[in-house]
């Protein structure tokens, strides 16, 4: 097949040529076989650098284009528009890296244009065996998703509202809100999480573009970007959200006393509740586990009590689906449950508590109405905040949880401000890292106040007097020290919540080693994942600060209204294909595609791709045996071709590893 | 499943008492037919059969010591698709094991087929039987052949195919019912036991006198596995010594023409289209001609040690070291010992065991996060 190939040798300014003799390598490009005009230059992604592959492919008539110059990653797009410009099909052209994969790499200058010249024999032999393919356009469908309905996925939500597209934002538990509902002031402005959050809450709840379900789970996505099929669970909450007036009636009638989620188990809730009288819906849910009703078939006191007779026992759970273009997952964390790490008396010692029990005990709706009282009724004299609880731990997490030093230092504040000045104050802490807007001046102003900084993570905290005493050890005095207190408040890491190995299965994303959803990109794409169109918002992806989650989930939400607002997307061609006539039918293919893009043709007994869900992984076509299914761009003739100029021993090269490549060859 | 019964041998003998008990078996209105191995010519070679009335049973021979190819891909001919209707099939242990492979790849199925496994001494490969049978008449020949192995062995310097001679699996797994020669005395009785609830309910049906249990068909194969277990180590040993390196099993591979009979042969080799019936392997002149000028000189065919390797990553875990491959090739290569001596690295590395059980999926099928955490640890 004679081919008419041009060859382009970058030299990148000195990135590639202060390795690589780039003249030579385009010198020796030239007499490959089908090539017929090689040339190098500075940048070849320059404008002058693309339209001389244009004018060569427009007036040399060049069927076949070969780049040698930084990674794909970087600029396979750039050089495939510009090969489009020249009226030459995209994928007609190959793209090889000579940068990061040689000239960063191999300190040799011979060996590493050696090497460049095996890349591009690579590229030369690869690129003949090169099929024209068409990316398709499908449309997008205008509605998007958000799941869960913390701070994350309400800022989402009225985000993308705001722009008149329609939201459904579906939440687990019976009302919005996530943590920012627990907590009682944020750090470093102090001012009160239900005065910032409850507006946006109501603002959710009124807001004609959002459709809010919650009491409601995701149990299956399946379709692509831009067209996302999603079946919800809507779990029966026993009260009828249409008639309930959310007077709270019912709450005070129900006999039956549960430990509270939401008071994070300080206090008792009944078996018809809901979190917080600002509660968003305010319609209460029947807890089905406990209800005397629904376990035992006696009592219905809240069905007696209720005024607009909104309870109905016979709810079931029901499932709806949806049709979006797009997914926003701000499913959140949870905080680690410190019970394991029996040294600081967590379950053990009632004074030890959680970050967020201490929040709920700052709360004014909260169990002891926003006063710090111990168990005893009584104000702690003295408190220790332990810092890094199970952050910064190789044992447990070894990431830094980001909120806790600044949420230590408000409770700090808190403490003076509620218990009064003569309460002492310790922080056990790592390193204080006070980094955002207005951080480092709180730090500076709780300083002031008087509390006690002592750097060191505290060995265990024990009982002896009828005190708490934190042992450990000062390591900027290096003393050991033992401080008896009243009270110890434990800041435990933000972690990855326990289902999301399931929610990263159901919406076909990856999570990082740290159990939170991986991003496409750290830097340059911390919203988007491998998954088109599903996007992440605030703390499933990492932790982050009130702040940082808001930010985030615009981010999230800007890039879910790109995709509706362009309405169409354009689908990679580079699938799978699965060949009828070499199929056998085994569907192991079908098991293994990450993305269900695989159906079996019982007619004909033969697996199909379906393209549009398909990623070109390549799961299929790296086990199907025969070769039915092959990635289109990445077909065997063309992997074998790029492998063949791969192991071409130049003239010039190495003996030893001429010798390796000649017994394979011959193999 | 404690039903065994007994097939009583006449002065006929064993083969004619066989054919008896198949016809007894066809008659149950359950079954359309029964595929075994038949004799279709005096001195020729017993092929398996599909039977569909008794009368044509009279040649019959599943004791033959014949082996030409492994039937499992027949019965998946036999089973890709419902026909309504129920047939047995008289197989070989590790023919069931092929099957039981196939049927996992979707390749066949159980439904419709009622698996007869047969207690298997061994057989010859093709060259030998064909010595072995002489102007014999076969069926005399088949019973000659297992009086000489209850008699100390095989006289005249016979010896079993080279896959036999190592087979730890010499009685059958996963059948529905299972014909007990190990330790028979095929002058007086065969036991048949159902290992199935389908095979309890057909052998119940025939009404067939009942075998009192004992331990001789356990000693007996037994004693037969330890032998083969010693001799299919020191086989492996040998190759592995021989094939330690790339110049190595080229050595030992250099018969190969590149005739893929050992493909063709091969019970669990189950693409329709082999890739290296595609154009990845068709070369181009100058390609040939580019790879001599490399190095001065090119052998041919190519790409005959790549074939062989490539045949080893997709199937050497489901390999079940029938050696049908070694007794396709016309050119005396090995191949059954190289492709049984991998086949036990890679099963072993996958705590696989082809064949044996429905349940386990092929290695490859399924996705396991936990495994080979001593090859990925330094990646956490």
């Amino acid at each position: 097949m004679a081919r008419k190939i041009g060859v382009y040798v970058c030299h990148c300014g000195s990135n590639i040529a202060g390795r690589v003799d780039c003249p030579e390598v385009a010198r020796f490009a030239g007499g490959l076989k089908n090539v017929a005009v090689s040339r190098d230059y500075q940048f070849m992604c320059s404008d002058p650098g693309q339209d001389m592959i244009i004018k060569d492919i427009r007036e040399r008539g060049l069927d076949r284009v070969v780049v040698a110059s930084c990674s794909p990653r970087l600029h396979e797009k750039t050089f495939q528009k510009a090969c489009a410009r020249a009226g030459l099909n995209p994928y007609l052209m190959q793209h090889c890296c000579i940068r990061e994969h040689c000239s960063w790499v191999t300190p040799d200058k011979d060996e590493a244009t050696l090497k460049a010249k095996h890349i591009v024999e690579a590229a030369v032999l690869r690129v003949g065996r090169h099929k024209e393919l068409h990316s398709r356009e499908v449309g997008v469908l205008p509605d998007v998703m958000v799941v869960g309905a913390g701070i994350a996925g309400i800022q989402a939500a009225l985000d993308i509202a705001k722009s008149g597209h329609r939201v459904i934002l579906v939440e687990k538990s019976p009302s919005i809100g996530g943590h920012m509902a627990q907590f009682d002031k944020t750090f470093p402005t102090l001012d009160c999480a239900a005065c910032i959050s409850t507006p946006k809450m109501v603002a959710v709840a009124q807001e004609p573009n959002i459709e809010l379900l919650t009491w409601t789970e995701v149990e299956d996505v399946s379709g692509f970007v831009g067209n996302y099929t999603v079946t919800v669970r809507r779990k029966a909450r026993y009260v009828r959200e249409d008639i309930c007036t959310g007077c709270g009636a019912c709450l005070e009638k129900c006999p039956t006393k549960v430990v509270s989620e939401f008071e994070e188990g300080l206090s008792t809730r009944r078996a018809i509740y809901r979190n917080s009288p600002q509660a968003v819906p305010s319609t209460p849910v029947i807890d089905r586990d406990h209800c005397k009703m629904l376990t035992k078939g006696k009592c219905g006191a809240c069905q007696k009590t209720c005024p607009t007779g909104a309870i109905d026992f016979t709810m079931q759970d029901r499932r709806e689906v949806y049709h979006v273009g797009s997914v926003v997952l701000a499913t959140g964390y949870d905080t680690m449950d410190p019970t394991p790490m029996r040294e600081y008396g967590f379950g053990r010692y009632p004074e030890v508590y959680t970050a967020l029990q201490f929040e709920r005990l700052n709360n004014a709706v909260g169990p002891t109405g926003g006063k710090i009282l111990m168990k005893s009724g009584e104000a702690p004299k003295s408190v220790a905040i332990i810092h890094c609880v199970g952050s910064r731990d190789r044992n447990y997490h070894e990431y830094c949880s980001r909120t806790c030093c600044m949420y230590a230092l408000k409770y700090d504040h808190l403490i003076k401000d509620k218990v009064g000045h003569g309460c002492e104050v310790y922080n056990f802490y790592i390193d204080m890292r006070c980094f955002g807007k207005g951080y480092e001046e709180f730090y500076r102003r709780v300083q002031d106040e008087g509390v006690t900084f002592v750097r060191g993570r505290p060995a265990e905290v024990v009982q002896e007097n009828g005190k708490l005493v934190v042992v450990g050890e000062d390591t900027l005095m290096g003393v050991h020290v033992r401080v008896p207190v009243d009270m110890v408040v434990l800041c435990t890491a933000m972690e990855a919540r326990p289902d999301s190995t399931d929610v990263a299965r159901i919406f076909g994303i990856a999570q990082g080693r740290d159990g939170f959803f991986l991003e496409e990109h750290p830097k340059l794409g911390p919203v988007s994942t491998a998954s088109d169109g599903i996007y992440l918002a605030g703390t499933c992806q990492g932790p982050k600060d009130i702040p940082d989650a808001v930010a985030h989930a615009s981010g999230g939400a800007a890039q879910a209204l790109a995709l509706a607002a362009r309405g169409v997307v354009s689908i990679s061609p580079t699938t799978s294909w699965i060949n009828p006539d070499i199929c056998v039918g085994c569907k192991v293919c079908i098991g293994l595609c990450p993305y269900s893009a695989i159906e079996f043709d019982e007619r004909r007994h033969i697996a199909v791709i379906n393209e549009a869900m398909c990623k070109g992984c390549g799961s299929c076509a790296g086990y199907c045996p025969s070769g039915a299914a092959q990635v289109k761009h990445f077909r065997q003739t063309q992997v074998f071709s790029e492998i063949d100029g791969m192991l071409d021993p130049l003239p010039d090269l190495l003996a030893p590893a001429a010798e390796i490549s000649q017994t394979t060859a011959q193999a | 499943m404690a039903t065994t019964a007994r097939i009583q041998i006449d002065g006929q003998g064993p083969v004619v008492a066989l054919q008896g008990f198949f016809r007894r078996l066809l008659e149950d209105e359950s079954l359309s037919g029964v595929m075994l191995p038949v004799h279709l010519f005096r001195h020729g070679m017993p092929m398996p059969t599909l039977v569909t009335r008794p009368d044509q049973l009279d040649r019959a021979d599943p004791l033959a010591p014949a082996f030409p190819m492994n039937s499992a891909k027949l019965v998946s001919r036999l089973t890709r698709g419902a026909t309504g209707e129920r047939i047995a099939v008289v197989m070989r242990p590790c023919e069931i094991r092929a099957f039981i492979e196939l049927v996992k790849l979707n390749q066949g199925s159980l439904e419709e087929v009622i698996l007869i496994g047969m207690d298997c001494p061994g057989a010859f490969d093709n060259a030998h039987y064909k010595e072995f049978l002489g102007d014999r008449e076969g069926m005399a020949a088949s019973v000659q052949f297992h009086a000489s192995l209850s008699n100390g062995g095989l006289a005249g310097g016979f010896e079993l195919a080279p896959a036999c001679r190592v087979c730890e699996y010499p009685s059958p797994h996963g059948a529905d019912m299972v014909i007990g020669l190990h330790g028979a005395d095929l002058g007086s009785a065969i036991p048949v036991m159902a290992t199935s609830a389908r095979g309890e309910a057909l052998l119940g049906a025939m009404g067939l006198p009942e075998e009192s249990p004992d331990d001789r068909r356990e000693k007996a194969l037994a004693a037969l596995t330890a032998t083969r277990v010693q001799a299919r180590d020191a086989m492996m040993e040998q190759v592995s010594a021989r094939t330690g390196t790339l110049e190595q099993l080229a050595e030992y591979l250099s018969g190969c023409v590149n005739c893929y009979n050992c493909r063709v042969a091969c019970p669990v080799c189950y693409c329709k289209e082999c890739v290296f019936n595609t154009d990845v392997f068709e070369h181009k002149p100058w390609q040939y001609l580019g790879w001599a000028k490399r190095k001065g000189s090119l052998k041919l065919p190519t790409d005959t040690v790549f074939y062989h390797l490539t045949r080893m990553a997709h199937m050497s875990t489901a390999c079940v070291g029938c050696g049908q491959c070694s007794n396709a090739c016309p050119n005396g290569v090995e191949v059954v010992e190289l492709f049984r001596t991998v086949a036990a690295r890679t099963q072993a590395g996958f705590d696989y065991l082809p064949g044996l059980s429905l349940d386990q999926a092929p290695p490859l099928t399924v996705f396991k996060e936990d495994e080979f955490q001593d090859t990925v640890s330094h990646l956490a």
